[in-house]
This record gives structure tokens, C-alpha cells and sequence, in this order.
């Protein structure tokens, strides 16, 4: 077994490439293993039989000297290149060269090569054709060879966890950081290192870049936390209405911080199209936009007209239901300032879940008689039903709970509890299945009669959580890593959380990922 | 799996049963393709010597083990520990500690309520003449006037909807309000680079005191509280030495609240001769005093006399309503004409040069005022007091 870069090719290899080539190899390859039409695949399936024994399983092998299958599982093929002097088959199932005089399967670069453009042109346009394994050159070999220490991030490391320095009432900043750190989707394409900057002209302002350094920093296994400087002042230069030293909102931020992304992903010379979503490729585009359909049904003619808006988060109402309706309590609430328990203890709402929640958000809404639109079916002023459902789903949902209440009266937190799932099956939302439904009295067996497809489950890993009242607080995070392990970030402090403390956390940003993401 | 809704004839169910038969064997050969796969990429990354590559030294593995024990974090390291962090502003260059860092940033930014984001505009307009892209960015932090559109999209769901007064959170940390030397960082001015000349115009528009703490001069304006008129004049002999005669207050400059100080100067201006002096007061100095001053002599060697400085004032207030504050000298005293007349003689030839030249110095913004008062100051010093006439020589 030799350990030879670039394969360790048995001679027979050698001889066959400098006679005849690869050609045979190819033709074979392409017939019986790799094929490319269903006319092939018919013949494949009719042909390929041992010619001795007749089975069609075994480890059929095609000779690459003489027309001849043999299996594998009883010595045929052996038998076959012992007798013939044939010493190179070809296995079906793989493409992968056995020589029957050395005894074993041989790999060579040049054979490699054939495989892989045989298999690439086999694949096109399924979903069998992603991604390619890596396979590293003979420089890169050696290098590894040299350079023994190797860092794995297995189950139970530390790397990819940082924390972050507080500059001064930035936990803000800092949990909606960790959460986008941990976004599998994001991390995946920061560090396969595909962001190609397109900002010529001040390459040293692309948030992008920012965070692609971030990534660096966070998976560089230092133990010390990150201070986020750079990021803070990149984030006051694009985003002026964020800049100041006071405290900020996490999702006004998180807001913020994606739309400056996304201007940064289209770079600083075309200006023109940066507000069409519907053109947009970039990663930010690529994760965080859903379209939200808007139904609204004129009540004379039934007559449904249909919008899509792009949507970055949700924002949904927890509800109206008072537990304490003491109209005291709210005015002496609403003039404390300081004392965050005393407010939210005395105002209270019915607990409630997120489940409840959305679909208070998808249920259909009679807009009044003061709103009455013109109907571009029936063409007269009528009043109407407006819904919102769920026409495409992003790749990471985010749901923000409108804990922050300012209205003519009052200014205050709402802590309800608010019980979210750590799996979430979106269907139930989407726009197929609700239109025209009112289905917020409908049981949840009774909605999706057929099981929900696996397209649209969501799993939570990241919630931002505040703790104070509306005028002075602190933001957290739980954020989720290596599949199944739960920390818990308070700017510079990361300590191990188990899932119960995340579900029965507060909860104000929720983010979930798309468990099956498709590739395009 | 056994039973189906369709009516099929027997043929048909056996055939079904036949199907079934199979169905374990498909199985079986799927499974076996599949581990068929995985053999051989295992047996190629040996054959190929990448088989090691996935190899981890464990000692590295230990390393970064997350730890899990109250009182520490996932990294071992105690969670009460107040260690100190250090970054470097992206702005100024300054070494911040990282706790008071945004603080800092919103001062350096100029963003902030008492950050001296105005002088220091004022400077980089003066020193570099180019106006940055961000300038209408400033407008934002206008207080309660123009909030551009973004203000107004902004969710109304947000825990910082009105902003309270600062000092509910800034409460216990320090030093909002801050010192002088702390909000002339906001555009610092590096007075050891500039020329002559580019100090000079600077130290027309501002205060210019330099801080002992921080060496960097006062952005504010003429009539910062902060320092004395003695310690301006100090820092114009300093940086000027001897052509520290640019220290008038003179057309260039208008300052929007009128009556301003003026630092006092030590020479007559090479600019400006006819223009008159004053003192560290603010009032008009004879050519005595001015002579004196040239001389090096100390300022209390050539104090005013207080009816002098009355009668100047009055004439300066005069000269002010009509939006004239750089015109005829105060003195009364015919002894000190001559001298007067001989100190500004010799740089007679180059006032009318040097008139049309402060004109055209002017900061754009205020082209208008100043060219007012060019026009004002020909016609007014001829006529209203006859001691100008050794003075206006244009």
C-alpha cells in the first residue's frame, strides 16, 4: 500500500495510458457506469450480468481488454484477467480500476480526472451533482504532512465561540453579532472565503469584509474576547441614524446591519437597482428575504388582489388579552423609569405562544368601513378582508416579538411569557395553505391534514433576550452550536446553557434556520 | 403494504406479491452500493496518502475543550475577571481603552451633543478647502429639527422611541460633559505641521489654547470661557512668533454673535495696517500701546487709560450696528498719532493689495457680509471719525 501522492498507480496503468489511453475507460464509463440518458441506463440495466454465473449484483466488473462482466464475489473477474492476461477491469458501481495481476484497486490522477468529468456530465441538472470533495494537491499533501497540528472542531470545542467586548452600552450590537456568527448558512460562506469584495473605492469600509474578518477572528481559536471597534465605527459611517453612544435596539440594529450588507454586497459604483430585491443575489438576499404575500379580498365581489412584498423579519403582536385590566396600574406604570419588575409585574397578558402569534399575523383582517379600496374586479369602493401569509420562506426566519409598547398613553415593556418551539413547522403559514381561511379557531391536526413536508421546518438557534425596562436595559443571547449544544452570551462572557434555559428565556429575537436548504 | 384499494384481477395481485418479494433485495443492494462507496473512498485516501489528513493531535483537542464549571466560561477562564482592553480609534489614531470606547467615537465622529463638530468643519474648510461628502450627515444631529427619512422609518416598536434625558443611563459613567481639551479632539488640529500661513488663518477662527494635557488647541471660538484672552495671545506668540500680527479680528472672519473678542497682537498686522488693535479686553489700543506690544513689552506695561476705552467703545458700537467691527483705531490721544501714523506707514503700500486679498480669503459662507463691510469701511472711516483718516489709507 503505498502512500505516494498522486495515487500509486501499478504499472499495468501506466502501459494501458501510454497505449491505447483512456479512451476505452471512458467509453465504458459512460455506457454502464455514469450514463448519461435513459436509453443508456436501459442498456445498462439489460447488460450488465455476470457472464458466468449470471448475477447482477456482486460487484460486476467490465474488462477493459475484451467485452466481458464478471462479478467480484465469485472470483470471476479474477479468473477472468488471470487467464486472459486482462489485467484491468473496471468496477460498475464506481468507475474504479482494479488490477487483477496486482490483486487490488489502483488509482491514478489521470483516471481520477476521467471519473470526475464523467460523473460531473452524468449529474448535470440533479441534485446529485453539489458539491465536489475536496481533495488536496501533492503541494498541499506535503504540507500537511509537515505540519502535524491540526485543528478539528469537534463536538466539544471552543472554536467558533468568542466573546465580544462591550465598547459602551453595545450588548445591542454584540448579541445580534453572536447570532449572526452563528448562522450556519452565513458561516459556511464566510469561510469558504466566497465573498469577493466589490467596494473599488473603499475597500477599507465594506462591512462585508468586516465580517468576514469577524468570522476569522471567531474561529481562530483565541480564547480572548474579540473588541468589535472596527465594526462599531463602519456600522456609525453607513448607518447614521444608529451612531451615538446611548442604547439602541437589538432589531432596529439587526435592521440596519443587513441593509448596510446588502448595500455592501452590491459595492459602491451601481446604485440603481439597490432597492429591488427581486434582482438580488446577494448572501444577504440569499438568507434573510422572504416574500410575504398580502390577499386582500373585496367583500361585494370576492375578487382577490395579490401582492408580495421582501421581508427581512416578522414582527408579531403578542396579543391583547389583559390578565390585571387595572387602568391604575398601566399610568403609574407608565411613568416609572426606573424599577423594571414593579412595571412588568403589574401588566401582564395572557401567556401565549409563537405558534399563536403567527397566526394572529396570518389571520384574515376586516379592514373597516373607514378603508374601504376600490376593487380592481368589481371597480367600486367596498370594504374589504387583508391577509397575510407566507409566500416565500427565507432561509433563516426571524421573528421579533413586539415587546416595546409606545402608544398616546403609555411607553412600556410587555414581558408575557411567550413559549417558542425549538422546531417550527412553517406550512400552516404559507400562502397555499391559508387563503381565505380563518383558521386561528382551527386545531393544528385539523389544519394540515397531510404531514407537513420537511421543506418548511425550521430549527431555533439563536434568541436575543432583553432584561430592564423600556427606557434602560441589557441585552443576551442564547446562541446554538455543534448541533445540539446551547451557550449563553453576555458580551464577554460565554458560559454553557442547556436548552430548557433558552425555551424558558424571555425571548424578544427569535432566529430560526431552514433545516433542508436546497441549492440552486 | 399488503392491501390495495384498486379491484385488480388475480394476475394483478400476484404480480404485486411478486414486487414485494423483491423489495428486500433492492434493499439489501442499496445498502450494499452505498457501503460499496464508502470503502472505497477510504481505501483510496490510503492509497493516495491523504488518509492522515484527518488526523488531530490531541493535545489541541484538549486545549480547546469547552469547559463547563460555575464560575468560569466555556474557555476556563473566571468570569469575574476585570481584564482591560485596549483598541486603537479608526478616527483619530488614539489608543481608547475599549470599555469607553464609543463614548469616545461619538465625540471623534463629531456626533455628539458636546462634541465640537462645528469648529472643527470650520477648520478642516479653512485648512484644506474641500467640503466632505458627509456634511449634510451632520444635519441629523441637529437636535429635534430635520430628522431625515431614515429617523422616520424607524419601527415604532423599539425600546429607544424618545430619548430621555442622558444622564438617566449615562449615570454612573463618567464624564459626558467634558473638558475643553476633550472636545477639541473632535477635529484635532496639528499645529506642528502647519505653515505660517495655515496657522494663522486656523488661529483666526479659533480660541487656539493649547492644553497642557493633551497639547491640542481649543476649537472653540474666540470667546471660549475657558482661557483668557492673555492665554491666546500667549499661543499666537508661540506659534506665530514674530508675524503674530495676524491676529485681528478682521473681515475674514465674522463671527455670527457680532462683537467678538480679538486677541491682542504684538506687531502690526502686514495685512491690515489700518485696521486697529485691541486688547486683551477687547478694547481699542492706541498706537502707543500697540508700538509697546511690538516691542515685546509685557500687556500690563501698556494698560489703557479707562476714559480712552470708554470713548472706543462707544465708537466700536456705533461702527457695530452698522455691521462694521474692524474699522478705525479708539485712541484719542493726538500724541500717539504720529506714531501710529509711522508704525503704519511702512506697510501702507500694501493695504489696498491686502484689502481686496482679505476679501477674497473669506470662508465662502460668508463672502457676503465681508465684502459689506470692505464697502462699508471705505465709506464709513472717511466720514464719521476724522483720527481715521491717518489710518485709511486705501
Amino acid at each position: 500500500m503505498g502512500t505516494r501522492a498522486g495515487g500509486s498507480s501499478c504499472p499495468h496503468v501506466v502501459a494501458l495510458k501510454e497505449s491505447r489511453g483512456l479512451d476505452t475507460f471512458r467509453i465504458i464509463l459512460s455506457n454502464f457506469v455514469y450514463c448519461r440518458s435513459p436509453r443508456a441506463r436501459r442498456l445498462k440495466a439489460q447488460s450488465c450480468i455476470c457472464h458466468d454465473c449470471g448475477t447482477t449484483a456482486d460487484r460486476l466488473h467490465c474488462c477493459l481488454d475484451c467485452v466481458y462482466f464478471g462479478c467480484y464475489g465469485n472470483q470471476h473477474i479474477q479468473e477472468h484477467a488471470k487467464s486472459h492476461r486482462h489485467h484491468l477491469a473496471l468496477d460498475l458501481s464506481y468507475g474504479v480500476l482494479l488490477c487483477g495481476t496486482c490483486g487490488d484497486y489502483v488509482y491514478d490522477e489521470d483516471v481520477n480526472k476521467v471519473l470526475h468529468e464523467e460523473k460531473y456530465r452524468a449529474t448535470q441538472g440533479t441534485h446529485a451533482n453539489g458539491t465536489v470533495a475536496w481533495q488536496p494537491s501533492s503541494n498541499e499533501l506535503n504540507l500537511l504532512q509537515h505540519n502535524p497540528k491540526r485543528r478539528k472542531i469537534t463536538h466539544n470545542s471552543t472554536i467558533g465561540l468568542r466573546g465580544l467586548i462591550n465598547l459602551g452600552n453595545t450588548c445591542f450590537m454584540n448579541c445580534i453579532v453572536q447570532a449572526l456568527m452563528h448562522t450556519p448558512f452565513l458561516r459556511d460562506f464566510f469561510l469558504s472565503d466566497k465573498h469577493e469584495c466589490l467596494m473599488i473605492q473603499s475597500q477599507n469600509h465594506c462591512l462585508v469584509c468586516e465580517m468576514s474578518r469577524l468570522f476569522q477572528e471567531f474561529y481562530s481559536g483565541c480564547r480572548s474576547p474579540h473588541v468589535p471597534f472596527k465594526l462599531l465605527h463602519l456600522v456609525w459611517t453607513h448607518a447614521r441614524h444608529l451612531a451615538g453612544y446611548e442604547q439602541q435596539d437589538a432589531h432596529e440594529f439587526f435592521i440596519a446591519a443587513l441593509d448596510v450588507l446588502h448595500r455592501h454586497c452590491k459595492g459602491d459604483t451601481d446604485h440603481t437597482n439597490h432597492h429591488n430585491p427581486h434582482h438580488c443575489n446577494c448572501i444577504i438576499d440569499q438568507v434573510f428575504t422572504g416574500g410575504l404575500q398580502s390577499d386582500v379580498t373585496c367583500q361585494a365581489c370576492l375578487g382577490v388582489s395579490t401582492t408580495v412584498d421582501p421581508f427581512w423579519d416578522i414582527s408579531l403582536d403578542l396579543g391583547t388579552h389583559l390578565v390585571q385590566a387595572d387602568s391604575q396600574d398601566i399610568l403609574t406604570a407608565g411613568f416609572l423609569t426606573a424599577g423594571a419588575s414593579a412595571i412588568t409585574n403589574g401588566i401582564s397578558y395572557t401567556s401565549t405562544s409563537l405558534t399563536d402569534c403567527l397566526k394572529r399575523f396570518t389571520r384574515p383582517e376586516h379592514l373597516g368601513s373607514s378603508a374601504k379600496i376600490k376593487c380592481s374586479h368589481c371597480h367600486s369602493y367596498q370594504e374589504s378582508t387583508k391577509q397575510l401569509t407566507m409566500k416565500k420562506l427565507p432561509v433563516v426566519a426571524c421573528f421579533h416579538l413586539k415587546r416595546f409598547e409606545h402608544s398616546t398613553k403609555f411607553r412600556r415593556k410587555i414581558s408575557t411569557f411567550v413559549s417558542f418551539p425549538v422546531e417550527l413547522d412553517l406550512t400552516p403559514f404559507m400562502a397555499h395553505r391559508r387563503n381565505g381561511l380563518d383558521t386561528f379557531s382551527i386545531s393544528p391536526g385539523e389544519m394540515c391534514p397531510t404531514p407537513a413536508s420537511n421543506e418548511n421546518r425550521y430549527s431555533l438557534f439563536a434568541v436575543v433576550n432583553h432584561r430592564g425596562s423600556i427606557d434602560s436595559g441589557h441585552y443576551t443571547c442564547f446562541i446554538r452550536q455543534h448541533r445540539d449544544q446551547w451557550f449563553r452570551c453576555e458580551d464577554d462572557i460565554i458560559t454553557k446553557a442547556t436548552v430548557a434555559d433558552v425555551v424558558n428565556s424571555e425571548g424578544y429575537l427569535l432566529f430560526y434556520h431552514k433545516q433542508l436548504v436546497e441549492y440552486e | 403494504m399488503s392491501e390495495y384499494s384498486f379491484d385488480g384481477s388475480e394476475d394483478q395481485e400476484s404480480e404485486d406479491c411478486q414486487l414485494v418479494n423483491y423489495a428486500p433485495d433492492v434493499l439489501t443492494e442499496l445498502v450494499d452500493d452505498v457501503i460499496l462507496g464508502l470503502c472505497f473512498d477510504v481505501h483510496r485516501s490510503c492509497k493516495m496518502g491523504t488518509f492522515f489528513v484527518d488526523d488531530v493531535d490531541p493535545a489541541e483537542l484538549k486545549e480547546f475543550e469547552i469547559v463547563d464549571q460555575v464560575g468560569l466560561d466555556i474557555f476556563g477562564q473566571p468570569v469575574s475577571s476585570k481584564k482591560q482592553y485596549e483598541c486603537e480609534c479608526p478616527n483619530c489614531g488614539r489608543t481608547i481603552s475599549a470599555n469607553r470606547f464609543a463614548p469616545h467615537l461619538e465625540k471623534c465622529m463629531g456626533m455628539g451633543r458636546n462634541s465640537s463638530r462645528i469648529a472643527s468643519k470650520r477648520l478642516q474648510n479653512s485648512g484644506k478647502c474641500e467640503s466632505e461628502g458627509d456634511d449634510d450627515d451632520d444635519n441629523d444631529w441637529t437636535y429635534g429639527e430635520k430628522k431625515k427619512k431614515k429617523k422616520s422609518d424607524k419601527k415604532a416598536n423599539s425600546p429607544r422611541q424618545s430619548k430621555p434625558s442622558k444622564s438617566s443611563k449615562n449615570g454612573d459613567i463618567s464624564s459626558v460633559s467634558s473638558v475643553g481639551s476633550e472636545k477639541s479632539s473632535g477635529g484635532y488640529v496639528n499645529y506642528e505641521a502647519m505653515t505660517i500661513e495655515e496657522r494663522k488663518a486656523v488661529l483666526k477662527q479659533i480660541c487656539g489654547v493649547i492644553s497642557e494635557h493633551t497639547k491640542r488647541m481649543c476649537t472653540r471660538s474666540h470667546r471660549c470661557p475657558q482661557h483668557s484672552d492673555e492665554q491666546r495671545r500667549q499661543v499666537r506668540l508661540y506659534l506665530l512668533g514674530n508675524a503674530a500680527s495676524s491676529l485681528l479680528d478682521d473681515d475674514i472672519h465674522v463671527d455670527i454673535d457680532g462683537y467678538e473678542d480679538s486677541p491682542a497682537v504684538s506687531a502690526p498686522s502686514s495685512h491690515h495696517p489700518n485696521l486697529p488693535k485691541r486688547d486683551h479686553l477687547g478694547r481699542f489700543m492706541s498706537a502707543q500701546q500697540v508700538a509697546a506690544l511690538a516691542a515685546g513689552l509685557p500687556w500690563e506695561a501698556v494698560s489703557n487709560s479707562p476714559g480712552g476705552s470708554v470713548s472706543s467703545m462707544r465708537v466700536v458700537q456705533q461702527w457695530e450696528t452698522m455691521g462694521i467691527t474692524t474699522t478705525g483705531p479708539a485712541s484719542n490721544s493726538s500724541a500717539s498719532a504720529s506714531a501710529s501714523a509711522s508704525a503704519c506707514a511702512s506697510a501702507s503700500a500694501s493695504a489696498g493689495a491686502s484689502g481686496s486679498a482679505s476679501a477674497s480669503a473669506s470662508a465662502p459662507s460668508k463672502k457676503k457680509k465681508s465684502k459689506k463691510k470692505e464697502g462699508h469701511t471705505h465709506k464709513k472711516s472717511k466720514s464719521k471719525n476724522p483720527v481715521l483718516q491717518q489710518y485709511d489709507l486705501h
